[in-house]
């Protein structure tokens, strides 16, 4: 409370001013340029503190004393103006731009413009054009390469997939996604439940937003930046401002098309010259012969009996036709086998040519099509502006049957009811629709898991697609094999996973100007969505009870933020102003969901409750929290080239303990422009600005933590078990708090012609609420507390340049982004030693103490002293003791290279993006290792007497023809010379996690556009037309560079939806999809 | 006029305050409408019933344990018969036992507060049930600090088996004592096992102290015998399992999600990784045993009975050449999972007269009821029942090692206590898998590993013991394991 008092008295101060007036004057300010008015402009008279800004239309009024001389007019980016008043009562002036110190304007807190050099904190904005330059239909991965410092993982090509974004690092051991805010009002980046297990990715909330409605997108890095916008922003805030009306009067309609299609491109690697089945190689063959002579007359016949045949359903029925493996028999040499979609002649399924199918993968993938189509209406007249947005996007995706449709109306509108009182409204709503997203993850439900990982390369995939509809012989659907899995087609076609999803947000506001320099705005935004799933299985899946299974949910979400605040400007002499900032916030969250499911029904494929067989399922969660807030800032401005700026913000949360429901948090910045200061030649250094931050940003926890509340199951026999909770509550919690620390400097050289921006940040995180693992042996998983500290410090980079200049020929410019980050588990929690983040398949991604947040840990080689892999009698390298270190997922630095050109009416731009250094565990790599379909389980060896045969032919010795860069040896330190069977080396995988680690670093060729633009003089003869652009863009074009660790080939940019447990995992990626489209923009 | 401003603003921010500190609905807001803070114990009780034998009778321990005893054997994916076991199954078994304890712990604290002696007696019962599966797989393991991180101990510390072992058996003494009672508090319809029927809940807890104590009977047979003596001296005091219409099988609802986990994996899961093994076969047919047709299927390739060597390589069979699991073991949705048979009580006491000590019955009776109980669990009729008995090779012949083997063979589908008894008594003498994963022993494993996560997270207390295994799954026998060269 003192600190509040201690806020007021502040501000209180800053009210403290005494003057008189006596005439008023008016005008209007215009750009020189091109006529249009100036909003935001102020004006002042000169030796005093009287000013005022220009409103919407660029009209002031300002009262000054009778002896008044002469008025001031500023605004950034142009050049001041002075006028002597004389006996005029009205001023009309024309700014012109300032080329020299092109300051720009960004977007802060609250949505108050401010120029960027005031700022002390690092902050990167993207224009709305250069998003939708190359447009994904996902903002987040829109921004990919374009900031330093943001590390963007978009989830591989599924439609309408979610992105994972974190700024800075990972601080937290929950959350790490920024807060998305719109027009000043939180909007939740919900992301679906999509994890390394399984499950479908149904989209982050952000990929609602359509960013050709979108004007610019700030990022504000630190929580510097951020302080202002409370527990929310302590991962960075991502500030969207959507278009509003124009702010000359008129109207105007723009009308973008475009039309882009999707392939898969990054397809893994596979091998081609043995099929499905086991023990099929002629090592084993060879083997078999010498201690069974005779037995078989050759490899044919022992082929189709001890290899591969296949019977009614591929159920485990015929030869090892249960096999989902590809180590069976050698194709293309002319055997001949039964296979799935051989002719069955009197009930005898024939042999038929055992032959590769090298596509059979990349065959079963489609083109893609986004048709994306919008209009905008403009409208702006004394009384207001008015913006309509509607858009269209029809997406199908590269995988088969697979689509989203998407609808936005977005309305906003500025009515000046009076000369002091605005009011606005803008309200979006958007619909997606889905009848299929493809499942992901270790499931069933995704097709890789199947056809991209435990597969026959002989499998032909067009009698597959051609064939599904049908049922084999025996009543099993026509599949290749019914043990593991169903025919791809039938996974996509019939096993659906719907959507539909309405989601509304917005805000009504409402503006007084009760002075010149104060304005007090209300505001009350909401962020509503209602999201309906469904997904079917239907009868006779691999794996579904009798009847098929259905499993349908409905979320609700409704989240209001109220906010009052006061703004003011107070120009106290020509050398000092303050802005200041003084509010409120109340915030109330509405979440419900309820699941109903059916795990066998009793009518097949009647998708409804009522046709349960058994008990149905349910899931009902309802959560409800609050905060209230109330925050201060003040910015103090000395001659323009000094700033200080204070914020402070308590909160108050329902989700703590009431002794610690109230916390307080401050920030405080300061920017020094050395270039106004010293004034350097222009053309040398036109620029120069160090700037400085330090910030705490506190955060509370969710809903219900504090009770010891018990979970039911679903009723057995009509009972309902329940059990305690899996995680020990805390009683005691208290908020989390960060602080961050940042300096910077900013250069501009040879006339802005060159740039450079460079950060340095420091954030520690304290006493996170977190679930740490604890022995299962005390009863519990887990138990919540405040523990843990992890720090991320970092250097951010930018640099840019006009290569080439020149008015009418050829413009070059280069963007590059580079970020570093050094992240570090401090401590956790007394003396626990980890932190698991997420796990499959006995590898583990922990966080550790004295460590950065991400290790990868498992099982690996069992090595001498000397680092040497040590293989047992049997030739296979064997697996270590207790789980080790295998890598970090965190990457050493990223990057982005932009250049684009201009000459004439022509542009053209690409972006080159990249990561370097950190490890994943890839399951296809590793599996697909173990299934003998990868490409290195059939490779030639090059060992002395028998080069150039296949591994599987004359088998393999470990440290020679796998593992070449290390060194292998036997027990006795000797080095390996034993010949194994390469079935038995790869099956040996399953005991060696680590032989799925790959180093994920990148180069991708990420965004190619090239653009015409009508001429002017064309266009004059149109009449209406003001703009029209026609451009060719390209996403995701290539995959320049991958690690060699990545011989499987896939996408190494890979994450499961949004949240922490997806990092460092990939399990069967959907290939990643290359757009290739044209786009046309008209304004009329 | 900006004084009037300045009043105006200072009253308003007065208000935004006022409002924005207003927290009286806090807690209300912060409460749970979906989650209760006190449930009734059955339907907790219920759960730990559930949960145990969904985690323990699956195949994932069960089925591979089964494997270790050489009762079953893995014929596709064959890791776990080779001893390559998946880290996963083993952190969520060891994380099972402790979560089911921590619920059973919990109706204890309930049902002692309301006087409840009937449900605390179960939960009490069902808990040294899970203790002795516990240490016969681990050994020593956390006991005294165990399940109290309400008392702030989460580091606990481990126990050795020798201390275990003798609190498990006072529990089910103190568990008979509670039953003897006669209390009138029904234990509701969350007991999934014996459906409110007090006497077999007793039952089952003096036969769980004769397993016990037979189970210490080499280590320490002064406390084997007068356990043993002390429960078959006094019948009243202390019934046992004395049917089969006794057994304590936890029968399943058949509904899903609730059906038994052998067909769920196989009709469900659509797996097919299992056969039966050719130890338990070979001997099932040198036996000429009934059983064999109830516990196998006849291969789809020739009709042959033919089981599996545990753990062989997949390239020396054919696997339409192996025997899979007998279907009432395997296609039942509501079929069973059987913690304590009447047969294992009978096998008990033949074991105990053999050894000298009175079980109120001969040797030779206890043993030919034991094989009575177990043919006619299956429905074997008298006739058949009559004809295997008088075998030459079944006619009781005075050794521990024939009521040994007849024993294993009536263990089916209980992995843990095949696996258990062949590890006490040697019988029958297995070998290990020809492709074990780990090489030099010459046993199948002595227990099940410990748990990677407890290496991590408890890392001091675990280091000792974790310290004595060797390969992960030998090393340190268990206490009551009196074999000698064995590796």
């Amino acid at each position: 409370m003192k600190k509040i008092l201690l806020l007021i008295a502040v501000f209180a101060i800053g009210l403290n001013l005494v003057w008189a007036q006596t005439k008023e004057i008016t005008g209007k300010v215009v750009s020189t340029d091109d006529g249009a008015t100036v909003p935001g402009a102020s004006v002042s008279l000169k030796g005093t503190t009287l000013g005022t800004i220009t409103d919407m239309d660029g009209m002031y009024r300002l009262k000054v004393p009778q002896d008044a001389k002469t008025l001031v007019f500023t605004f950034v980016g142009m050049k001041a103006q002075e006028v002597q008043i004389n006996n005029q009562s009205v001023i009309n002036v024309s700014l012109s731009s300032d080329n020299i110190s092109v300051d720009e304007v960004v977007v802060t807190a609250l949505g108050i413009t401010r120029e960027k050099k005031a700022l002390g904190y690092a902050s990167q904005d993207v224009s709305g054009e250069k998003l939708t330059r190359a447009k994904d239909q996902n903002i987040v991965n829109s921004l990919s390469g374009k900031i330093a410092g943001v590390q963007i993982t978009s989830a591989t090509g599924a439609v309408g997939g979610s992105s994972r974004i974190t700024i800075r690092g990972n601080s937290s051991f929950g959350n790490n996604e920024p807060l998305f805010i719109v027009d000043g009002v939180p909007v939740s980046n919900y992301s679906s439940s999509v994890s390394p297990g399984g499950g479908v990715d149904y989209g982050n909330g952000a990929s609602d937003l359509d960013p050709t409605n979108i004007e610019s997108v700030t990022v504000l890095k630190g929580a510097n930046a951020a302080a202002l916008y409370g527990m929310l922003a302590a991962n960075g805030v991502i500030l969207i401002t959507t278009k509003k009306g124009s702010k000359s009067k008129g109207f105007g309609i723009s009308v973008n098309s475009s039309v882009t299609f999707d392939n898969a491109y990054i397809i893994p690697n596979y091998q081609n010259k043995y099929g499905q089945g086991y023990n099929g190689e002629e090592y084993r063959f060879n083997a078999y012969q010498t201690a069974n002579p005779g037995k078989y007359a050759n490899y044919q016949e022992y082929s189709a009996k001890k290899s591969f045949s296949y019977k009614n359903g591929g159920m485990g029925g015929g030869v090892y036709d249960g096999m989902d493996e590809s180590f069976g028999p050698r194709l293309d040499i002319g055997l001949k086998l039964p296979q799935f979609d051989s002719p069955i002649v009197n009930g005898v399924r024939q042999a038929t040519d055992w032959i590769s199918q090298p596509n059979n993968v990349k065959d079963f993938f489609v083109t893609g099509v986004t048709l994306d189509n919008s209009v905008t209406l403009d409208g702006a007249t004394e009384k207001g502006s008015n913006h309509l947005f509607l858009s269209r996007q029809d997406i199908t995706g590269a995988v088969p049957n697979t689509d989203l449709t998407r609808n936005t109306v977005s309305l906003s509108s500025t009515t000046n009811i009076s000369k002091r009182l605005t009011a606005g409204a803008i309200v979006t709503y958007t619909q997606s629709k889905s009848d299929n997203l493809p499942g992901q993850g270790y499931t069933a439900n995704n097709v890789m898991q199947s056809i991209g990982g435990w597969f026959g390369r002989q499998v032909n995939m067009t009698s597959l697609k051609n064939n599904w509809k049908t049922d084999n012989a025996d009543g099993n659907p026509y599949n290749w094999n019914s043990n593991f899995h169903n025919n791809p087609y039938w996974t996509l076609y019939k096993n659906t996973n719907s959507q539909q999803k309405d989601h509304v947000y917005g805000n009504f506001n409402i503006n007084y100007k009760i002075a010149d320099w104060i304005s007090l705005t209300g505001r009350v935004g909401t962020d509503w969505y209602h999201i309906f799933k469904k997904s079917v299985t239907a009868d006779r899946s691999n794996g579904v009870r009798p009847g098929g299974a259905f499993n349908q949910s409905q979320a609700y979400k409704q989240e209001t933020n109220a906010d009052l605040f006061f703004v003011l400007n107070k120009k106290i002499n020509d050398d000092f102003s303050v802005n200041g900032t003084l509010g409120a916030n109340y915030r109330d969250y509405n979440y419900h969901y309820t699941k109903i499911a059916a795990l066998s029904l009793t009518v097949p494929d009647l998708f409804t409750i009522g046709n349960v067989n058994g008990n149905p399922s349910t899931e009902q969660v309802d959560t409800r929290f609050r905060s209230n807030s109330v925050y201060a800032s003040a910015s103090f401005d000395y001659k323009k080239w000094l700033y200080l700026d204070l914020t402070a913000r308590n909160d108050w949360s329902s989700t703590l303990p009431s002794n610690n429901w109230s916390f307080f948090y401050p920030s405080a910045t300061i920017s020094w422009i050395a270039s106004d200061v010293f004034k350097f030649d222009p053309n040398i250094v036109s620029f120069a600005k160090l700037r400085a931050s330090w910030a705490q940003v506190g955060n509370a926890t969710d809903a219900y933590q504090l009770a010891m509340a018990y979970t039911s199951l679903d009723p057995y026999n009509g009972t309902t078990p329940f059990r305690l909770p899996l995680t020990l509550p805390a009683l005691n919690l208290k908020p989390e708090a960060i602080t961050s620390t940042e300096v910077g400097a900013e250069l501009k050289f040879m006339k802005n012609r060159f740039g450079f921006n460079v950060t340095y940040y420091d954030k520690v995180a304290k006493d996170q609420i977190m679930d740490v693992d604890i022995s299962d042996a005390s009863g519990y998983d887990k138990m919540k507390i405040n523990a843990g500290e992890i720090e991320n410090k970092g250097i951010e980079l930018e640099l840019q340049g006009q290569i080439l200049k020149s008015d009418k020929g050829l413009n070059w410019n280069v963007a590059v982004n580079w970020a570093k980050n050094k992240n570090q588990v401090n401590k956790l929690y007394s003396d626990l030693k980890k932190y698991q983040i997420g796990n499959a398949w006995g590898i583990t991604i922990e966080a550790i103490p004295g460590e950065s947040f991400g290790v990868i840990r498992g099982v690996g080689f069992n090595t001498d002293a000397k680092g040497n892999i040590i293989v047992g009698e049997d030739g296979i390298p064997q697996a270590s003791a207790t789980p080790m270190d295998l890598g970090n997922v965190m990457p050493k630095w990223t990057g982005g290279i932009n250049n684009s050109f201009e000459w004439r009416n022509f542009n053209a731009s690409f972006l080159i993006d990249m990561r370097w250094g950190g490890s994943i565990f890839s399951v296809t790599d590793w599996f697909g290792a173990m299934s003998g379909v990868s490409e290195e389980t059939a490779q030639m060896t090059s060992r002395t007497g028998v080069e150039g045969k296949n591994i599987r032919e004359v088998g393999l010795v470990v440290g020679k023809d796998v593992l070449k860069d290390k060194t292998v040896v036997k027990a006795d330190g000797t080095a390996n010379d034993i010949v194994v069977s390469a079935q038995d080396y790869y099956e040996s995988y399953w005991n060696i996690p680590q032989q799925g680690i790959i180093d994920a670093s990148f180069i991708k060729f990420r965004e190619l556009t090239f653009g015409y633009s009508v001429p002017h003089s064309i266009l004059k003869k149109t009449k209406i037309l003001q703009s029209a652009n026609i451009s060719f863009v390209g996403r995701n074009l290539a995959l320049l560079w991958t690690h060699k660790s990545n011989d499987i080939g896939i996408d190494p940019e890979t994450a499961f939806g949004t949240t922490n447990s997806g990092m460092g995992i990939e399990q069967y990626q959907l290939p990643a999809t290359r757009s290739l489209g044209f786009k046309v923009s008209l304004t009329f | 006029m900006i004084k009037q401003f300045k009043s105006k603003i200072i009253v308003a921010f007065s208000l935004i305050l006022a409002l924005a500190s207003c927290t009286k609905d806090f807690e209300t807001i912060n409460v749970d409408p979906n989650k209760p803070t006190s449930v009734p114990s059955t339907n907790t009780l219920g759960y730990a019933l559930y949960d145990f034998t969904n985690g323990f009778y699956d195949m994932w321990i069960d089925a591979n344990e089964s494997s270790y005893a050489n009762q079953l054997g893995k014929i596709q994916y064959v890791d776990e018969s080779r001893y390559a076991f998946r880290e996963g199954v083993i952190n969520d078994a060891f994380a099972t036992v402790y979560r089911d304890l921590q619920n059973l712990k919990q109706v204890q604290k309930d049902a002692l507060a309301n006087k409840k002696v009937n449900m605390q007696a179960a939960a009490l019962t069902y808990s040294a049930f899970i203790w002795q599966i516990a240490t016969d797989t681990w050994r020593d393991i956390p006991f005294t600090d165990a399940i109290n991180a309400e008392g702030s101990v989460i580091s606990p510390k481990y126990d050795t088996q020798e201390t275990i072992y003798p609190a498990v058996m006072k529990m089910l003494a103190d568990a008979n004592d509670l039953f003897a009672q006669k209390a009138t508090d029904k234990l509701g319809a969350g007991d999934f096992l014996f459906n409110g029927d007090v006497t077999l809940w007793q039952k089952f807890a003096n036969s769980l102290r004769l397993r016990m104590a037979i189970r210490i009977s080499n280590i320490d047979p002064t406390t084997s015998k007068k356990v043993i003596e002390e429960i078959l001296g006094n019948p009243t005091k202390y019934p046992v399992i004395s049917s089969n219409s006794d057994n304590a099988f936890f029968t399943w609802s058949g509904a899903s999600p609730y059906q038994e986990p052998f067909y769920e994996d196989a009709h469900v899961s659509a797996r097919d990784d299992h056969g039966v093994c050719s130890v338990l076969i070979d001997q099932l047919k040198a036996f000429n045993d009934p059983r064999l047709s109830i516990y196998a299927k006849p291969a789809t390739n020739d009709g042959v009975y033919r089981g599996v060597i545990a753990g062989a390589h997949q390239s020396t069979f054919d696997i339409s050449d192996i025997s899979r699991i007998g279907a009432i073991f395997r296609d039942n949705p509501a079929g069973f999972s059987p913690y304590m048979r009447y047969s294992e009580v009978l096998f008990i006491k033949a074991e105990a007269a053999q050894r000298g000590w009175n079980a109120g019955i001969t040797a030779k009776d206890a043993y030919t009821a034991a094989i009575t109980a177990s043919l006619e669990e299956y429905g074997i009729d008298a006739v058949a029942i009559s004809t295997y008995l008088a075998q030459s090779t079944i006619v009781y012949n005075n050794t521990l090692n024939q009521i040994y083997l007849q024993k294993w063979i009536s263990l089916f589908k209980q992995g843990h206590e095949a696996w258990a008894e062949t590890r006490r008594t040697d019988v029958p003498k297995l070998g290990v898998a020809p492709t074990s994963l780990y090489l030099g022993h010459n046993r199948p494993p002595f227990r099940e590993p410990y748990p990677t996560n407890e290496y991590s997270l408890n890392a001091e207390n675990i280091k000792p013991y974790w310290d004595k295994v060797t390969d992960r799954l030998w090393g340190q026998q268990m206490w009551w394991d009196t074999r000698t060269g064995v590796k």
